[in-house]
């Protein structure tokens, strides 16, 4: 039976989805939307078992002192201090976010009620003005500088103020999100680029002939795409013949094979959900 | 599975009725004729093998080389890696990704190599620690099963890149295998696996990151090959007829689409109008 009722749950999950993509009804969106939250909700449960196995897992390891454990300690700081913070301070999405006026007005009156019942105001409101200069529909932002020189010469221009909160757990979002997290993030993004050399180096060595060919449209294609492509290029009579290489080669080849593999890869995708739909293919439900 | 046949029939029938019109969205049937032909053709490759019929599957050199994979690592006494990608359960490429672990758990426990599984979702963690413990229990060593070896890292995309390039470096593994959904971490976490010198098997749905495993592995499943890896491993006859009706419903697109290239060119040099309407409904 272990086997049996989550074969059961994904067939009837799956025609309730299915149906709800070809048929007009307002019981299969209610539906359709309860499964979806469904998901989120064993997600949310699935993230606690996460965090427990991690913990479980570099615990093991400090405890035992295995190989490499004073990683884990930094792990487990880290896991410990970012917790207790956000447990007691919580992370606000909105606090560098422009506030609307109706939303400004309505903080207003919340912190106008806070006063009155003499509780501390939360928010520390920050006023600003962006300028724009208009063009048709497009806003380019100005300085103030330049956006009242364009006002002085009758110049389409608009202003506009903002109003931004500064709220108390800042300081946890800055000291740990921005000075810790995020420039981490860019190294491992920027190490990217060191990698994608070393593997272009190994890839377009001309070994076969159809190495040759990879190395060759490679080149065209980076040529059109750098400024010194263009320049030499025009320096030998071609002006546009590297950019307009690098396009047909990348509109016309590249295109042509991307499709192909998406046409092959929903094919399969759609033949794996079919598999998994009438139970042929379990192996992802794992114990019987 | 007849069941499933009566389910479309009957929304197939739905679709040419007048009254039904209202109640089932027009602008979908296209889509839904396709999904009704493509299944009904790996249906039927189905009931082929149910009926003992032989099917010749071409070999795909990616997968007939996991067991190389498992073997070296093996015969080196180190680990093995099976990253299967960055995204939750709800992902096609993911259950791929973990219908295939189950083989390759399967070769780790009979050949008695440690089986590391890093993933990124928790949802994904208690999905692989079931395929694995099968795994092990199915072949007769749930003694050498080790829960810790399937373990949750972040949710987070490079800093599970970070995790991960850690471990291979730290514990350079033999083998590392890669299927399922990645972004911009695949090429991280490819060249560093060919910097360790491991032997790289690796395979995504992802065509931009396709690219990066061609250039950092020794073998990769490109596209559909991942969806077809499961039934290809398990040699089960059911599921490779289920690869026969997809390989012919990619027939049937290859003729539409040459129609299409045909119509096109009719219209363009020679002004034929009737293929235009069967064009545009497309």
């Amino acid at each position: 039976m272990k086997r049996e009722i989550p074969l059961m749950i994904t067939f009837f999950t799956c025609a309730i989805l299915l149906l709800q993509f070809i048929v007009d009804l307002p019981i299969l969106d209610r539906m359709t939307n309860s499964i979806n939250d469904s998901t989120s909700i064993v997600a949310t449960f699935a993230m606690v078992l996460g965090l427990a196995s991690l913990a479980n897992v570099h615990l093991n390891k400090i405890y035992k002192k295995r190989r490499d454990w004073g990683y884990s300690i930094i792990l487990m700081l880290g896991f410990v201090i970012t917790l207790v913070l956000g447990c007691l301070h919580g992370v606000d999405k909105e606090y560098s976010e422009a506030l609307t006026k109706v939303q400004y007005e309505a903080m207003a009156l919340e912190n106008q009620t806070l006063k009155k019942s003499g509780e501390k105001e939360i928010h520390n409101l920050v006023v600003k003005s962006n300028y724009y200069f208009v063009r048709n529909t497009d806003k380019v932002v100005v300085t103030k500088d330049i956006f009242d020189h364009l006002k002085a010469q009758g110049t389409p221009v608009e202003e506009e103020t903002l109003y931004s909160v500064d709220r108390e757990n800042r300081l946890f979002y800055t000291l740990i999100f921005e000075n810790i997290y995020d420039p981490l993030q860019a190294t491992m993004f920027s190490l990217l680029a060191f990698f994608m050399a070393s593997a272009a180096f190994r890839a377009f060595r001309a070994k076969s002939f159809e190495a040759t060919l990879l190395l060759l449209s490679a080149f065209l294609v980076m040529m059109g795409r750098v400024p010194i492509g263009e320049m030499i290029g025009s320096m030998i009579g071609l002006n546009a013949f590297f950019p307009d290489t690098s396009d047909f080669i990348m509109k016309v080849f590249n295109t042509a094979g991307q499709r192909a593999i998406m046409i092959g890869a929903t094919l399969g995708m759609v033949a794996s959900s079919f598999r998994m739909w009438i139970g042929l293919e379990t192996e992802h439900l794992g114990r019987d | 599975m007849v069941q499933v046949l009566l389910f479309f029939v009957l929304l197939s029938t739905g679709f040419s009725q007048e009254s039904s019109a209202r109640l089932l969205k027009t602008e979908e049937t296209f889509s839904f004729l396709v999904l009704v032909t493509l299944c009904s053709l790996i249906f039927y490759f189905i009931q082929q093998a149910k009926s003992g019929k032989k099917l010749w599957i071409r070999r795909i050199p990616a997968l007939a080389s996991v067991e190389e994979a498992v073997g070296r690592a093996t015969e080196m006494g180190k680990a093995c890696v099976f990253i299967p990608g960055i995204m939750d359960i709800d992902d096609i490429q993911t259950l791929a990704g973990l219908n295939i672990l189950g083989s390759v758990a399967r070769k780790t426990a009979e050949y008695d190599t440690d089986l590391k599984v890093p993933v990124a979702k928790s949802m994904v963690l208690s999905t692989a620690q079931d395929v694995v413990k099968e795994a092990y229990y199915r072949t007769g060593h749930p003694d050498t099963f080790n829960e810790g070896n399937i373990q949750f890292v972040t949710d987070d995309q490079f800093a599970f890149a970070a995790s991960v390039n850690g471990t291979l470096v730290r514990e350079k593994p033999a083998a590392i295998i890669m299927l399922g959904t990645f972004y911009a971490e695949s090429l991280l976490i490819a060249e560093t696996g060919n910097h360790i010198g491991a032997i790289q098997i690796a395979g995504t749905a992802e065509t931009s990151q396709l690219p990066f495993f061609v250039a950092s592995c020794d073998y990769v499943l490109i596209g559909e090959e991942l969806f077809a890896a499961s039934a290809y491993l398990s040699n089960d006859p059911m599921l490779l007829g289920s690869l026969k009706g997809q390989d012919y419903a990619k027939m049937l697109l290859i003729v539409f689409m040459l129609y299409g290239v045909f119509a096109e060119l009719s219209i363009r040099f020679f002004g034929f109008p009737e293929f235009l309407s069967l064009i545009q409904y497309l």
